[in-house]
């Protein structure tokens, strides 16, 4: 028997992929944001609503999904650059099908760009792609039980959205439950309560992201 | 089912060891895989074994460590054991913390039979 030691990381070359990513998108001021939820949380339905506050000439999307360009053409629209990467079963993006999906945007334009997902609170938390921060949506319509059982999405994100909020009187969805699974699994994480019917909390977010964008790369998103 | 990418990756990554070091009738991949990398380790092993039937790495396995996840404190510096639900340092509750270990997903080393 012989033994040889190698030392590698598995997901050496999607992290390295990842990192030219970023190198692309920091060059071109482009701050990028990675979205996840479950399927069902609001993703595509809070980033219309998102988009509607912002400049068609410097945002774009990359939609990601298990199946069909249905995301995608609901961005396109309302006039936004979105290109639609479809995963064929694959539960996760990861940073090569992002490189490949940057390849077709005019990304000198781009200050500001969103990814979502596909839905799922496992997989995608373990392929870095490139991006800036990543923000996790959580809707009252799942339950106040998500940070816990799925920690480590909530203490890998930067925001967390929580969405539905129209919803929170008629579901009875308990707040004091969903703060302190958020404060055992990630006491530092910033939430807001957020509807995309509604357009509560929309202003926060948007201050957020202009913020969190300035921090970034010193420039102003839009 | 991210197990059948990681499956994949492994494979690749093996595949090029045997090639580089000259390497024959591999028998054991030992992988240290992180506590808080939530995968099911079955469904690794499954993909791994469907994916290397009929290549050079067949009659191989796949050995997973799972490392225990351990933290220091920033704000007290002791070192302890981590439970990522409850995210803080269970001497002086601070929530500024390192992982030190948990988060892994690493082929160690490959182990084949000398005698060919
Ligand atoms: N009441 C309510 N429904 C919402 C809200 N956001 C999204 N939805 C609904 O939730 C469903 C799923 O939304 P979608 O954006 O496709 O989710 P995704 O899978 O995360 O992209 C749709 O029927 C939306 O109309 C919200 O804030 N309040
Ligand atoms: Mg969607
Ligand atoms: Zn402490």
């Amino acid at each position: 028997m012989s033994v040889i030691t190698i030392e590698k990381r598995i997901l050496e070359k999607n992290d390295e992929i990842a990192a030219q990513n970023r190198r692309l998108l920091q060059t071109n001021h482009t701050f990028t944001v990675n979205l996840l939820s479950s399927p069902g949380a609001g993703k595509t339905t809070l980033l219309e609503k998102t988009l509607l506050h912002l400049d068609p000439l410097h945002v774009a999307v990359i939609e990601g999904d298990v199946q069909t360009d249905r995301d995608a053409q609901r961005i396109s629209a309302i006039g936004f650059q979105a290109v639609q990467i479809i995963t064929q079963g694959g539960c996760h993006l990861d940073a090569a099908l992002v490189r490949d999906a940057l390849n077709s945007l005019l990304l000198p334009e781009c200050r500001l760009l969103f990814i979502e997902n596909v839905g799922n609170l496992v997989c995608p938390a373990a392929f870095d792609l490139g991006e800036d921060c990543k923000v996790v949506i959580a809707s009252t319509t799942e339950g106040e039980d998500k940070p816990i059982k799925y920690p480590r999405v909530f203490r890998e994100a930067s925001l967390c959205l929580l969405n539905k909020i129209d919803l929170v009187s008629v579901l009875d969805f308990d707040r004091r439950a969903f703060y302190s699974h958020i404060q055992s699994v990630h006491a530092d994480l910033k939430v807001i309560e957020i509807s995309a019917k509604t357009g509560e909390g929309m202003n926060d977010w948007l201050s957020w992201i202009q913020q969190t964008a300035m921090q970034t790369n010193k420039t102003q998103p839009c | 089912m991210h197990e059948l990418k990681l499956a994949r990756e492994i494979f690749d990554l093996v595949d090029a060891a045997l090639q580089e070091h000259a390497m024959k009738s591999l028998k054991i991949v030992h992988c240290k895989i992180g506590e808080l990398q939530p995968l099911i380790e079955e469904q690794l092993q499954s993909c791994y074994q469907i994916l290397i039937e009929n290549t050079r790495l067949a009659g191989s396995c796949l050995h997973i460590e799972r490392v225990p996840a351990q933290a220091r404190c920033r704000k007290c510096g002791r070192e302890f054991d981590l439970d990522e639900l409850h995210l803080f340092c269970p001497h002086c509750q601070s929530t500024q913390l390192v992982i030190l270990s948990g988060d892994e997903l690493l082929i160690s080393d490959l182990e084949t039979d000398t005698c060919q």
